[in-house]
């Protein structure tokens, strides 16, 4: 039997790998009340733990997990959550008396999971939610509300409407935490792959979450990645790596994040297949690390992110930083100065840094003046396809 | 598969084939489908499942793979009783949003799940609607979820298709994707799909990528012979026996395509006594009415570039390219993006800014340059052909092969019985299956004057020669002795002739040596070369074996023992004397087109003996059309020279790489063998 990978899609059910630890620590905060922001680079598995806490729910809570990545308008993403609370109620006929109390003098064309469709009228649906909220009845339950993808819809609506609009949009959605009808039933935890602190600390809003109890989901330890491997991924499988081939693996990832784990013993598991090979030394690791970053589509988006995201000179010191830390191995915070100078951005170039720290490009955790990449094969990537 | 001829519109379009026909003749990619198959297999979807993405260039296989696993699941017992298989049009007519996705999608499903009667029309009802695409995708969704069913969406050109969706569809689509356990997406795409975005690409990050591979050697042989058994005959399999070479060669430079050596597998069939390079003409004339379309589609300005492209056929810099097309720089980078975004160009990165670009699907390069070019672009094509076959022949064969060639030149009375007899110990030597190649083999070669020769081939007392093989195997010396002495019309020295036979019949080192230095005391300078030759292949005596192969080419010279005198000579790091006989005695045009064999083994020679500079010269003087002729050997010598060499090297076309590592590889074991 092959092995049992997840590539890119969020892990759930047998798939998913517990960290009881983090997940205790999530709770303890739900159930001292907080509001959440969960805090990691892509691909550390943050919706892969959302979904856990979905499908796994402490007593006395409801979660609800939508997503909102596509949303480019206020409006829409209240309609949006309006819809997935809609659900919540208990059949349509019993309530629709309701629900036309809700909507007021307008006339309904239709009710759905997609919002409540009026004649001629366009529903303000944070009035509408409010209202929702009123005549919910969770039985004692507190709602959950666990919105992925919240900093892109934040940055949606800043490039398709305004910044004006993105701001406003953030005041609603922390006085919509703040309202007593919905502290009372609800709860929330924001998730992006993109740094929500770092998108509104550009729009000087950042007062707009200081009421988020930040949260930072950390890289697997060793144990858990070894467990990760040995009990999950290789679970029935014919192939079998010894205990020092795993370590020599994790020592190559340096950076355990549950995907870079799962591409490496799939290509691993590729060369185990095709060549029928009868054991895993460590030649054949390095090999299978050297095809995982041949997939152009896996790592290419580490680089159009930023293409996205910085623009001009911005985007040039970007790539100077990255080019020089593959090839050096790290860069000071004095080098990187050098390079702000030299692009002239030294009034936002800490901002640009913090995204690089934030997005899981490049951290300082041993030493406050020396960068490095966070995953060594990252960096190895970028110093073969980007850097040259 | 019928029986009669396969036809271009099956090899372009798999879907035409019934279903059996396609899962008879699945003999390549197992190993992606039954990885794919489990992922699809040992998952209820009762979470939001895994999509997949199935790459590779065109021809490579995607489309089969596809419809491959819409028959397992729709085969399978358990899996059909909930998870319905859904194959897109491959070419997406008319969608051109998100919401018309679910729809066509929903209509497909129509037509073959009763339960999802009127979906598309209940769908249609939203078209003014401004959440038309959640709307039509709730539908969809509701519907499945109704009748407890789940879809898996197999999508062909899916990197066309989504080009088409704008930057919210995409994040629509992602949305869906994460979070629907109802529809599981397996789609295809060439490797155009990473060109595709102008904006940030979350949109693939969280598909599973199989890539499919060019075939090696063994598996393109699996096509062919499962090829040969639909038609039921045993050629493919004599030609893969008899001249794998030929077959290898076509590999290679149509870089392991399957939907080429399908095309290839014909000519085969109908040539059995053909060659590589008059296999590949004969196949282009069934391509030419799709290339030929290609290229009409194609504006002026992109089609001068392809032409550039295609004519050079190594990769190009923008700067050459503008100046070839005489089209500024700027235009030729903004059309290179549009034709690599379209799949026609492949950009391969180098150590500077200035990256380079090679025509991406290599057989319709050689299809312009045979059809199009005029006879020196052909004859690239040729060249190549030639040493890829040679590379590839098989080392038995090789030694009678370049015997053969060898035996040619020599610029005696004699050469005609040396023919005459290396060609009998070399024909006696292998089985009758491998004869009837050599003959051919040597037909080829023999486009001398003396074309008597190629009628006399068969003319030569094989049996005798059969004997004395078969009494000096058994240890019957003097009775084989004799026999010699018996023969007609040699004009060998018997001890040179027994030499011979122990050498390259018998085997026997020991004793070919001995009747070796018999000769040599009657100055037979035959004996002197073989002995030489002897040595040097087994790596012994080097000072001997230069003193012998001196004394031979002082005493007649000709091309063997030149050959031999050269290889010796690097052997005992004779620089300066070896690039002498070079320059004097074999850099000659004749040799240089006829003689692949002895040439590329002079050149790795001095490779391996680090005298990179001179054969650096050698190649850039071009005389001859030398880096036509040896071009992998060209591209193995600039991977020893690095450094500033490393862009030039990476000009090298895919479809050599296989043959460049392995010509690496040799030179290297060289070095080591002979340091």
């Amino acid at each position: 039997m092959s092995i049992n990978t997840i590539v890119g899609q969020a892990a759930t059910g047998e798939n998913f790998y517990e960290r009881p630890k983090l997940l205790n620590d999530i709770w303890r905060i739900i159930e001292s009340g907080s509001n959440i922001l969960l805090v990691a680079p892509r691909r550390v598995g943050k919706t892969s733990i959302l979904f856990y806490l979905s499908d796994n729910p402490k007593r006395g809570f409801r979660p609800l997990y939508l997503i909102t990545e596509s949303v480019n308008d206020e409006n829409e993403f209240f309609r949006k959550l309006y819809g997935h609370i809609f659900e919540l109620l208990d059949g349509i006929e019993k309530f629709s008396q309701r629900i036309k109390n809700l909507v007021g003098k307008n006339k309904i064309s239709e009710i759905s999971k997609s919002g409540v469709k009026l004649e001629d009228v366009k529903l303000d649906y944070y009035g509408a939610l409010i209202k929702l909220f009123k005549i919910l009845d969770l039985d004692g339950e507190k709602l959950i509300i666990m919105i992925d993808e919240f900093p892109e819809t934040v940055e949606n609506i800043k490039r398709d409407k305004t910044e004006t609009d993105a701001l406003r949009f953030l005041q609603k959605n922390r006085e919509l935490r703040h309202s007593a009808i919905i502290k009372e039933k609800a709860q929330f935890i924001y998730v992006g792959s993109i740094g929500l602190e770092n998108v509104v600390s550009k729009m000087n809003a950042s007062s707009t979450i200081d009421d988020l109890h930040s949260f930072g989901v950390p890289p697997f330890t060793e144990k858990e990645s070894r467990d990760l491997i040995l009990d999950k991924i290789l679970k029935n499988s014919e192939m079998q790596i010894e205990n020092e081939q795993v370590r020599f693996l994790l020592s190559k990832i340096e950076w355990l994040i549950p995907f870079y784990i799962q591409l490496i013993m799939d290509e691993t598991y590729k060369l185990y297949s095709y060549e029928e090979l009868k054991k895993i030394n460590n030649e054949v690791i390095e090999r299978a690390i050297d095809k995982s970053i041949q997939h152009k589509l896996y790592f290419d988006l580490w680089l159009s992110r930023l293409k996205t995201t910085f623009k001009g000179n911005e985007f040039s010191f970007v790539k100077s930083v990255l080019n020089h830390t593959s090839e050096k191995d790290t860069i000071s915070s004095a080098e990187i100065y050098n390079y702000a100078e030299g692009f002239n951005i030294t009034e936002i170039y800490k901002n640009i840094i913090n995204t690089l720290v934030y997005d899981g490009y490049i951290n300082n955790n041993d030493n406050p003046k020396i960068y490095h990449f966070n995953s060594p094969i990252l960096k190895r990537w970028w110093y073969k396809y980007v850097a040259n | 598969m019928s029986q009669t001829k396969s036809h271009l519109p099956f090899i372009y379009n798999p879907a035409e084939l019934t279903k059996s026909e396609l899962i008879e003749n699945f003999v390549i990619r197992n190993y992606e489908f039954e990885q794919i198959f489990n992922i699809i297999k040992n998952d209820d979807m009762k979470n939001p499942p895994q999509h997949i993405i199935i790459q590779g260039q065109r021809g490579t296989g995607k489309t089969t793979l596809l419809l491959r696993l819409s028959y397992a699941i729709k085969d399978d017992k358990e899996l059909n009783k909930w998870l319905i298989p859904v194959v897109s049009d491959e070419e997406s007519w008319g969608i051109s949003t998100l919401a018309e996705f679910w729809k066509h999608t929903a209509e497909d499903l129509e037509e073959i799940n009763d339960d999802s009667i009127g979906v598309s029309a209940e769908i249609e009802q939203y078209e003014n609607d401004e959440n038309f695409g959640e709307k039509s995708f709730e539908i969809l969704q509701n519907n499945l979820s109704s009748h407890n069913k789940k879809i898996i969406l197999f999508i062909d050109n899916f990197g066309d298709l989504v080009k088409k969706f704008n930057r919210k569809e995409h994040q629509i689509l992602r949305e869906v994707l994460l979070t629907s356990s109802n529809i599981r997406i397996v789609a295809a795409s060439s490797v155009v799909l990473e060109f595709t975005y102008e904006y940030s690409e979350p949109f693939y990050e969280f598909f599973k990528v199989f890539r499919l591979q060019n075939l090696k050697k063994k598996e393109a042989e699996k096509l062919l012979l499962k090829m040969g058994e639909s038609y039921k005959t045993n050629e493919v399999k004599e030609i893969i026996k008899n001249c794998p070479q030929r077959v290898e060669a076509l590999r290679r430079i149509t870089n392991g395509v399957p939907r080429t050596i399908v095309l290839l597998y014909e000519i085969f069939v109908d040539n059995k006594t053909g060659n590589a390079f008059h296999d590949l003409e004969l196949t282009l004339d069934r391509v030419t009415p799709l290339y030929k379309h290609r290229m009409d589609d194609l504006k002026p300005i992109p089609q001068k570039i392809v032409n550039v492209l295609a004519l050079n056929w190594d990769a190009m810099p923008v700067k050459e390219i503008s100046k070839q097309t005489k089209i500024s720089s700027k235009q030729v980078s903004a059309q290179l993006q549009y034709l690599e975004k379209n799949g026609i160009v492949t950009k391969e990165r180098t150590n500077t800014k200035n990256h380079i670009y090679y025509l991406s699907e290599r057989f319709f390069n050689i299809w312009y340059l045979i059809r199009r070019g005029r006879k020196k672009y052909k004859n690239r094509v040729r060249f190549l052909v030639e040493f890829l076959e040679l590379w590839c022949t098989p080392k038995q064969l090789l030694k009678t092969v370049s015997e053969l060639k060898e035996a040619m030149h020599n610029g005696t009375v004699h050469e005609k019985h040396a023919l005459y007899m290396t060609e009998a110990l070399d024909y006696i030597s292998l089985e009758r299956s491998e004869q009837h190649s050599l003959i051919a083999g040597t037909r080829k070669y023999l486009e001398f004057p003396q074309s008597e020769q190629v009628n006399e081939l068969s003319h030569f007392d094989i049996e005798i020669y059969n004997e004395i093989i078969k009494l000096l195997k058994k240890g019957d010396e003097k009775k084989a002795v004799l026999m010699v002495t018996k023969i007609k019309n040699k004009i060998y020295e018997d001890n040179f002739l027994i030499g011979n036979i122990y050498f390259y019949g018998v085997k026997n080192d020991k004793k070919a040596e001995e009747y070796y230095k018999k000769a040599i005391e009657k100055g037979n300078s035959g004996a002197m070369n073989n002995l030489a030759m002897l040595l040097f292949e087994r790596k012994l005596r080097k000072e001997e074996a230069l003193e012998l192969a001196r004394k031979s080419t002082i005493a007649k010279k000709y091309l063997a023992n030149l050959h031999t005198l050269l290889m010796v000579l690097l052997w005992n790091d004779e620089i300066e004397e070896s690039i002498k006989i070079w320059k004097s005695e074999l850099f000659k045009e004749e040799y240089i087109n006829r003689w692949i064999k002895g040439i590329s083994e002079i050149f790795n020679f001095f490779i391996a003996k680090k005298q990179y500079n001179f054969v650096y010269k050698v190649f850039t003087e071009n005389k001859f059309e030398i880096k036509e002729r040896y071009k992998p050997i060209y591209f193995a010598l600039l991977h020893f020279m690095g450094g500033k060499y490393e862009t030039e090297r990476k000009k090298m076309g895919p479809e050599l790489k296989e043959t460049v590592d392995e010509i690496i590889t040799a030179i290297k074991q060289m070095g080591k063998d002979y340091s």
